[in-house]
């Protein structure tokens, strides 16, 4: 194996995904090049600092209560207003197109 | 269609817990019910909104589009998954669908970012070895500032797929269907991403700089 080889084998092997023959010869090319043992090391350290740094927030905070009424009122469960724009939208266009939009996840999360 | 959602027996509702019982009054219409599935969820779906749309008004578009979906579609959830972990998996959906109306413009390529091979397929550029842990890293207030800034200068389909699998931690199966790709392309698609990732991140960790 070679570093060119060796560096796409990496996800698979950080997953468990290498059959029995490709993590010897990973490992074998692993433990001979320091090159790629440092390559590896700074990926995985990539990885971790994504899933902690890039997470951010953790959404502690409250969503904001102008969303909250502007969500019950997208749902139907009160008169519809327009909090972004600032403008009072009519309640059936509002009803109308929070149904299209919510078609359209839907359709794409469960129709697919 | 909702148990395609993976179910996990861990993640399984009780019978009688609170959860079973804001899922009960959900299904009968409670209006009180929705408002706290809102207000109890909202706060921690509105973070993921934003991390992936980085619009303020976008991840309120989106947020809002996933709960009206939510709500249409409470008789077809199961319980066999956390109420917390079906809205997670719409937020996101919601968040694709976004990103997918607002992309106008041909994305960066990712090559540059990739690591070069020599003829005798020793790498281009040899590796440095970085000078601190991520542990020690992440102890570093400016480390989250550095990582935040490099994810956002990922290509935004690498970008998306680092999202879903590292952060918002999504298996390969959940993402290739959320995509509407097969579990190959996530795959490579996330590599291509880590290893830009890395190759953002490399002059300000490597061992050596200041």
């Amino acid at each position: 194996m070679t570093c060119r080889e060796f560096v796409p084998a990496i996800l698979d092997f950080l997953e468990g995904d290498l059959d029995a023959h490709r993590r010897r010869t990973f490992l074998r090319h692993l433990a001979g090049c320091g090159d790629c043992a440092r390559y590896l090391e700074s990926y995985r350290t990539s990885v971790a600092l994504s899933r902690e740094a890039g997470a951010g927030s953790d959404g502690s905070e409250p969503v904001p209560e102008e969303l909250v009424r502007s969500i019950l009122a997208a749902t139907g469960a009160s008169e519809a207003r327009s909090v972004f724009s600032g403008r009072r939208a009519p309640s059936h266009l509002w009803n109308m197109l929070a149904g299209i939009a919510a078609s359209q996840v839907l359709f794409f999360y469960f129709g697919s | 269609m909702l148990a395609m959602v993976a179910p996990t027996p861990s993640t399984a509702l009780d019978p009688g817990s609170d959860e079973s019982l804001l899922l009960a009054a959900l299904r009968r219409g409670d209006e009180g019910a929705f408002e706290r599935l809102v207000r109890e969820h909202g706060g921690r779906l509105l973070a993921v909104s934003r991390r992936f749309l980085r619009n303020e008004e976008d991840a309120r578009d989106a947020l809002q589009d996933a709960f009206v979906s939510a709500f249409r579609s409470v008789d077809r959830f199961e319980g066999s998954s956390r109420l917390s972990t079906w809205l997670h998996r719409i937020v996101v959906n919601s968040c694709l669908m976004k990103l997918r109306s607002r992309r106008r413009h041909p994305e960066e390529p990712i090559e540059d970012l990739l690591p070069k091979f020599l003829e005798d397929g020793h790498a281009a550029v040899p590796s440095v070895a970085w000078r601190r842990s991520a542990e020690e890293l992440l102890e570093i207030a400016e480390t989250r500032t550095l990582v935040r800034a490099a994810i956002d200068r990922l290509p935004e389909s690498y970008r998306t797929v680092l999202m879903m699998r590292d952060i918002e931690e999504l298996d390969t199966a959940e993402a290739a269907r959320l995509l509407d790709v097969s579990e190959n392309a996530v795959k490579v698609r996330l590599h291509r991403a880590r290893q830009a990732l890395r190759e953002l991140l490399d002059p300000a960790l490597r061992g050596g700089a200041s």
